[in-house]
């Protein structure tokens, strides 16, 4: 299938966007943590987990997602609730902790949550497989359209529930895909030292599904990979396992703060950004000129200027409020 | 008087199983199609129903070892 | 009016929703052909087929973590946790993500789920097969935890439960089940109304009525402190039993009411003694009815240890009629219970 150049262009405007948006939360996060770095101090307080590096991954999934199909995803979220279209005001103010965000303030950023667009993320690793599966479990048993989709890090192949996940999904041949975004990284513990195989899609052949690595970290190679997921999914063709080759950017330990400004290079990092290449690549082709490029900046600049602001100015949740919403009513 | 029997062909094989209990009283009125009692063969349950509404005479006690076709009760 | 198991209950009661509502359906293992080990799934299989009666792989948490996903989306999934021991494969699925949905999304989304498992021993079982942790699951916020005493309640809680739209926790005990293999609790047969009735999860109920001392129980207790209660009337010592039914929500008004009745409290449970539910009564007693206290609140509940396999151990540890009424004659006569 043929990735449209509009589709194109917004894969890349994402990635613009999700890429600043990280930097405005580093620069909020480190606030209040110097000199010296106590993680409960600032307007963020907790932890702070930056998906720098893995936004292919992110809009080569939603390129060709709908509001309807169900995204179960990790505590590295943001890359993928933008471009899943999470109201990126609500989703900036949970993240800064104010009543209006998604979850008044409850959840903070590990825990983002919009119905509007199913998009659902748990903080406890491979544990976020059974709910996906599941969604897509009732779609079917409901003859709804849309499509269940878990999405895991490397680390999180190793997880009884990743292992379990796949199986039923099989069994039942549900609209059910599992996506490995494969940083090589879980905190500290390289791949090579977690897992059996070198790379996750064999696994894929346990649970008799099709099983695809996508190297590259290549919003185009990603968006071609998961269409066909997607293809077979929607059309009762039953689960399907992606690995994506991405990177993480930012070291885990958020001590000393590199702000990213739009088209500067990341110190030392500059070969792995996938975004400067997408960038060269766009141009190349002619389907990107140094004018739009501008324009597509300034637009999730702003955008994501407005989430801030409306973030900061929104107001802080009422303690006893932290009582409330434990049942639905 | 109607004789509350263990049918012939309740289960298969073994000639014996177990009364574990009886889900009424002796003196119970029941209603039709009651499940009156239940009966193990092997790890199985099975469901014994009366044969009618009526009083419950019990003959069998509980935990009673019973063969198919043997009377465990009246419906008076 | 037919007599029921508490199996059999349930059963009708899933029966009777799956009839009313096509979005309940049912998985678990050995739940579809088998009708279930615990025989609370029988008939369902012949009556609503494979699609909605969904005999599962051993994975509790692919599929108890699948409700909790289906539930999201509209589903009311009935899940089995064939033993509560077995909750440590798949606790996150169930007190991380189903208890907390609601929490997540200020109240928005939904998360209708009932997970329905076995509990208790006195059948040799032993470590892995015999506990009832009740305190475990009433603990983590979010849930909510029902246990039936009679196949009445059982109808009408799980009815209820299915009807809820938070997860909940339908814990049965296995010795009042009605499964010839464990034996019988003959109390826990009862008379079921044919038609759908709902018993509120968060309501106890006054089991007997008395003057002189409260026991309080839940599940299997519940027949223990009524049959301590007949033990104890041949002595003139009139005793009032309140069935808890629910742990969460926990009914304190009717605890506290009978507390403040009678001025003593003996709580009686089979779960593990240390931070259990009888522990949790007597602070509910102790804080809010000391007043009408007459001697100092007391619990007996099983020792803070796995359940043995040798019988005689397991008779040891487990509450009974005996170590009930003794308990309640050491507090009638010098306010102690050792």
């Amino acid at each position: 299938m043929n990735l449209s150049n509009d589709k194109r262009l917004w894969m890349y405007a994402t990635m613009v966007k999700s890429r600043y948006y990280e930097s405005c939360v580093r620069d909020a996060y480190m606030e209040g943590k110097r000199p010296v770095f106590n993680m409960a101090n600032g307007p963020l307080p907790g932890e702070m987990h930056l998906a720098d590096g893995q936004e292919p991954c992110a809009v080569g999934l939603a390129a060709h997602l709908r509001p309807e199909d169900f995204v179960a995803c990790h505590h590295r979220s943001h890359a993928q609730a933008i471009a899943k279209g999470v109201d990126l005001n609500r989703m900036t103010a949970e993240i800064f902790g104010r009543r209006s965000g998604l979850a008044g303030g409850r959840g903070g950023h590990m825990h983002l949550f919009d119905e509007n667009v199913w998009f659902w993320t748990s903080g406890i690793i491979g544990q976020n497989v059974g709910p996906a599966v599941g969604a897509a479990l009732a779609r079917v048993l409901r003859g709804e359209p849309g499509i269940g989709v878990a999405i895991i890090g490397e680390g999180g192949a190793n997880q009884g529930g990743f292992h379990e996940g796949l199986n039923l999904a099989a069994l039942w041949k549900l609209p059910f895909i599992c996506v490995i975004e494969d940083n090589k990284w879980a905190v500290s513990v390289h791949k090579s030292k977690s897992t059996s195989v070198p790379r996750n899609d064999v696994r894929a052949a346990a649970y008799g599904i099709p099983g695809e690595y996508v190297e590259g970290n290549d919003p185009d190679a990603i968006a071609t990979a998961f269409g066909r997921a997607v293809q077979r999914a929607r059309s009762g063709g039953g689960p399907s396992l992606l690995e994506l080759e991405t990177v993480r950017l930012q070291g885990h330990f958020m001590g000393d703060p590199e702000g990213y400004r739009p088209q500067q290079e990341i110190d030392g990092k500059s070969d792995a950004d996938p975004i400067p290449k997408y960038r060269q690549r766009l141009m190349q082709e002619g389907v990107l000129d140094a004018r739009t490029d501008e324009q597509l900046i300034a637009r999730a600049t702003r955008e994501v200027d407005e989430a801030f602001a409306f973030a900061r100015a929104a107001p802080e949740p009422r303690p006893e409020e932290a009582l409330e919403h434990l049942y639905v009513a | 008087m109607i004789e509350i029997r263990i049918p012939d062909h309740i289960w298969d094989g073994e000639p014996e199983g177990t009364l574990v209990t009886w889900l009424y009283e002796s003196g119970d009125r029941v209603p039709v199609d009651a499940v009156i009692a239940q009966l193990m063969v092997e790890k199985a349950q099975l469901d014994l129903v009366t044969p009618a509404a009526g009083v419950l005479r019990i003959e069998v006690p509980p935990e009673s070892v019973v063969r198919r076709g043997q009377v465990v009760g009246f419906i008076l | 009016m037919p007599k029921l198991t508490i199996a059999k209950a349930m059963a009708e009661a899933v029966a009777q929703e799956m009839r009313r509502d096509p979005s309940v359906f049912f998985m678990g293992e050995d739940i579809g052909a088998l009708g279930g080990v615990w025989g609370n799934t029988r008939g369902l299989l012949s009556e609503f087929g494979e699609s909605r009666v969904r005999d599962t792989p051993i994975s509790e948490t692919a599929y108890i973590g699948a409700a909790v996903g289906a539930a999201m989306l509209g589903m009311r999934p009935i899940v089995e946790l064939m033993f509560v021991d077995f909750f440590g494969v798949c606790m996150d699925s169930i007190y991380n993500l189903a208890a907390k949905n609601a929490y997540h999304s200020a109240g928005r989304v939904r998360t209708p789920m009932v997970i329905t498992t076995a509990v208790g021993g006195g059948y040799s079982d032993a470590t892995q097969h015999s506990q009832c942790l009740y305190a475990t699951f009433a603990h983590l916020p979010g849930l909510k935890v029902v246990m039936p005493s009679n196949a009445y309640d059982a109808k009408g809680l799980l009815t209820a439960a299915i009807r809820d739209d938070n997860p909940v926790v339908f814990m049965h005990h296995k010795n009042l089940q009605g499964m010839g293999f464990l034996g019988t609790v003959k109390g826990a047969i009862s008379e079921v109304p044919d038609e759908s009735y709902e018993v509120p999860l968060g309501s106890a109920r006054v089991a007997r009525e008395g003057r002189d001392i409260t026991l309080v129980g839940i599940g299997a207790t519940v027949h223990l402190a009524l049959d301590a209660a007949e033990r104890l009337r041949a002595e003139g010592i009139d005793a009032e039993v309140v069935d808890l039914r629910s742990l969460v929500p926990l009914d304190r008004e009717t605890v506290l009411r009978s507390a403040r009745k009678t001025g003593r409290v003996l709580a009686v449970d089979d779960d593990y003694l240390s931070y259990g539910v009888t522990a949790e009564i007597l602070a509910l007693v102790s804080e809010s009815a000391f007043a009408d206290l007459k001697c100092a609140p007391r619990r007996l509940a099983y020792p803070d240890i796995p359940p043995p396999y040798a019988p005689s151990m397991e008779r040891f540890a487990l509450p009974d009629t005996t170590k009930i009424v003794q308990a309640v004659q050491r507090m009638l006569s010098d306010g102690s219970s050792k």
